[in-house]
């Protein structure tokens, strides 16, 4: 009897359990192979061998061909060419690092990305990493399933109409983004909430973004007819994050659905200049969260005093830079305007501590403020970026553990970060 | 609606006619029979003649390691106010571990966990085993791959080489 159920036990385990397992599981598994594992799946067996043509996650990556542009390229080729043409593509990334002899051509690489737009793509992620691109995409931009894209290294996108009506989230990084495009863009996606830019050029002098919800630009450049000044209107958006280190002239109009802004402003002096031309948004005053970084803190906390604002939403504060003419005085003027606070933050406080040496001893703060304006508020941070900021940012952590000690339950945090 | 102290206990029938009482929130953890629960909400009873005794007393081990984690983790943000990042970052690298553990199966019980999850909808499960299968098949030659899954090679040697033919640029030389 026993030798019974060992055989059986023997005969089951080598039995071929993975081959009986349905096809659409099948193909889930190979799904998360690398494109090349899942091809040579194909000689397995006769179960196996068309298996991988009906995969819908396609990921290519340059790094996994030893920099061999050739070979990547007739394999990107071929597998598009003998997979199911009827299946479609729900995820296509494709990820390049552009050298010096590149072999790839815009019109292979339209042919590729068009091939994900006519095969109903949901997902479609491009990158050209490497030396600045000189990448000029030229494509059908009609996909009626395409929900998110990025695209990575593109010096010029063309489209003659972008008709993507389920396209939600786009994101462009190191791309020339010519007001042409973005016209089209905005026109034909009616559905697009979050929107990206990092480190692209931007080419126009305003920029109306009906829909967006989420705005996010990071180190961008400005580039216009004229004077690089931008003028943005933003209707619906609700979050912003806004980094750009060069002082471009840049306004925000029409932005009354502020809920979360993040901006930060040039980390250094210019020469006689005083980040003048940047004015926050219209709308700042209503948001919930707030972030700000300039060394002009002072200026353009003053400003918004002048304008007689009161942030009422106001709960979670962040500045940062703080520079030597920020002082206390500014600061407290401008909690002073932020009755419901509930966390404020501190960033590279460095600059803070010269402020302290040039004009007011700590003792004499405590004295001329006594009595912290935000009586709702909870936590102070205070994050420290390496060494070099560790004595002000103790010094900071003492001054802010006087002036708020009268305000029962608050937590002061030192927070140590990696720069 | 407030919950009872004495929580609804479902029983599981295996294919082998086995019982497994679990609680109504771990037999939840599959769709499939929260489906079933939302249909009938007097079922107690679910046959599943497609799952062995074996097979099932897994499932129900995962899932109420699932549950438990999700337990834990709510009962530590209703305590403290608000969860704390590290603690959660740690419980869910305990969770990791767990799954990683519970994945020390042969191959053969590993398919019949694939399909159970699903055949039972347990997202989590399928999603873990189904990557524990393609872990398997990563980097392996197809020698080595049938090895590791049994696989009967019924391709004559001269259809295997019309096959790699057909796509040499997937047999090239890999690094």
């Amino acid at each position: 009897m026993e030798d019974i159920i060992d055989e059986k036990k023997t005969e089951s385990e080598n039995s071929d359990r993975i081959s009986d397992l349905p096809d659409c599981l099948l193909i889930d598994i190979l799904s998360l192979l690398n494109p090349r594992d899942a091809v040579r799946t194909c000689i397995l067996s006769k179960r196996w061998h068309h298996l991988w043509s009906f995969i819908q996650s396609l990921s290519f990556k340059f790094d996994e061909f030893s920099g061999e542009a050739e070979r990547f390229n007739n394999f990107v080729s071929s597998f598009l060419q003998l997979r199911d043409e009827a299946s479609s593509v729900h995820k296509f990334k494709l990820s390049y690092s552009v050298t010096f002899d590149a072999k790839l051509s815009d019109l292979v690489l339209r042919t590729w990305i068009q091939y994900a737009l006519d095969h109903k793509v949901k997902n479609l992620s491009v990158e050209l990493l490497g030396r600045p691109s000189q990448f000029l995409l030229k494509c059908q931009f009609h996909c009626d399933t395409l929900e998110n894209m990025y695209l990575n290294g593109f010096h010029v996108i063309h489209a003659d109409n972008v008709c993507l009506p389920k396209l939600r989230e786009l994101s462009l990084v190191n791309v020339t983004v010519h007001s042409n495009f973005m016209q089209k863009l905005l026109s034909g996606c009616p559905a697009l909430v979050t929107l990206s830019m990092h480190k692209s050029e931007i080419c126009m002098n305003n920029i109306k973004f009906g829909t967006i919800k989420s705005l996010t630009m990071v180190y961008c450049t400005f580039k216009s007819l004229g004077l690089p000044t931008l003028s943005i209107s933003a209707p619906c958006v609700q979050d912003l994050k806004f980094i750009e280190k060069k002082g471009y002239k840049v306004t925000f109009n029409n932005m009354s659905r502020l809920n979360k802004a993040i901006i930060v402003r040039p980390d250094k002096l210019g020469f006689g200049r005083t980040d003048d031309n940047f004015v926050l948004p219209t709308g700042i005053s209503g948001v919930r969260f707030f972030g700000l970084m300039s060394i002009y803190l002072k200026e353009l906390l003053n400003r918004e005093l002048r304008k007689c604002r009161i942030f009422n939403n106001l709960t979670h504060l962040g500045l940062g830079f703080c520079s030597k003419r920020c002082n206390f005085t500014t600061l407290s003027s401008f909690l002073k305007v932020c009755p419901n606070l509930k966390t404020l933050s501190f960033h590279h406080t460095k600059y803070f501590c010269e402020e302290d040496q040039h004009q007011e001893k700590n003792s004499e703060i405590t004295q001329q403020y006594q009595g912290f304006p935000c009586q709702h508020l909870k936590l102070v941070h205070i994050d420290c970026y390496g060494p070099h900021e560790r004595n002000c940012a103790h010094q900071m952590q003492n001054l802010v553990l006087q002036w708020t000690k009268h305000i029962v339950g608050i937590k002061i945090i030192f927070c140590s970060c990696k720069a | 609606m407030a919950r009872s102290s004495t929580e609804n206990m479902i029983t599981l029938m295996s294919s082998d006619g086995e019982e497994f009482m679990v609680t109504e929130k771990v037999a939840r953890e599959c769709t499939t029979i929260r489906n079933m629960l939302e249909d009938d909400c007097v079922i107690t009873n679910i046959p599943l003649p497609n799952v062995t005794s074996d097979i099932l007393s897994m499932v129900i081990e995962y899932c109420m390691e699932h549950v438990a984690a999700a337990e834990k983790a709510a009962a530590e943000t209703a305590e403290k106010g608000s969860s704390s990042a590290p603690a959660a970052a740690k419980a869910n690298k305990d969770l990791e571990e767990w799954d990683k553990a519970f994945m020390n199966v042969d191959v053969y019980t590993l398919c019949d966990l694939i399909l159970a999850a699903n055949y039972l909808n347990v997202s989590g499960l399928l999603d873990l085993t189904i990557q524990t299968a393609a872990n398997l098949i990563k980097g392996k030659s197809p020698e080595q791959i049938r090895k590791t899954f049994h696989i009967q090679n019924d391709l004559s040697l001269e259809e295997e080489e019309k096959i790699r033919s057909q796509t040499p640029w997937a047999f090239e030389k890999s690094e």
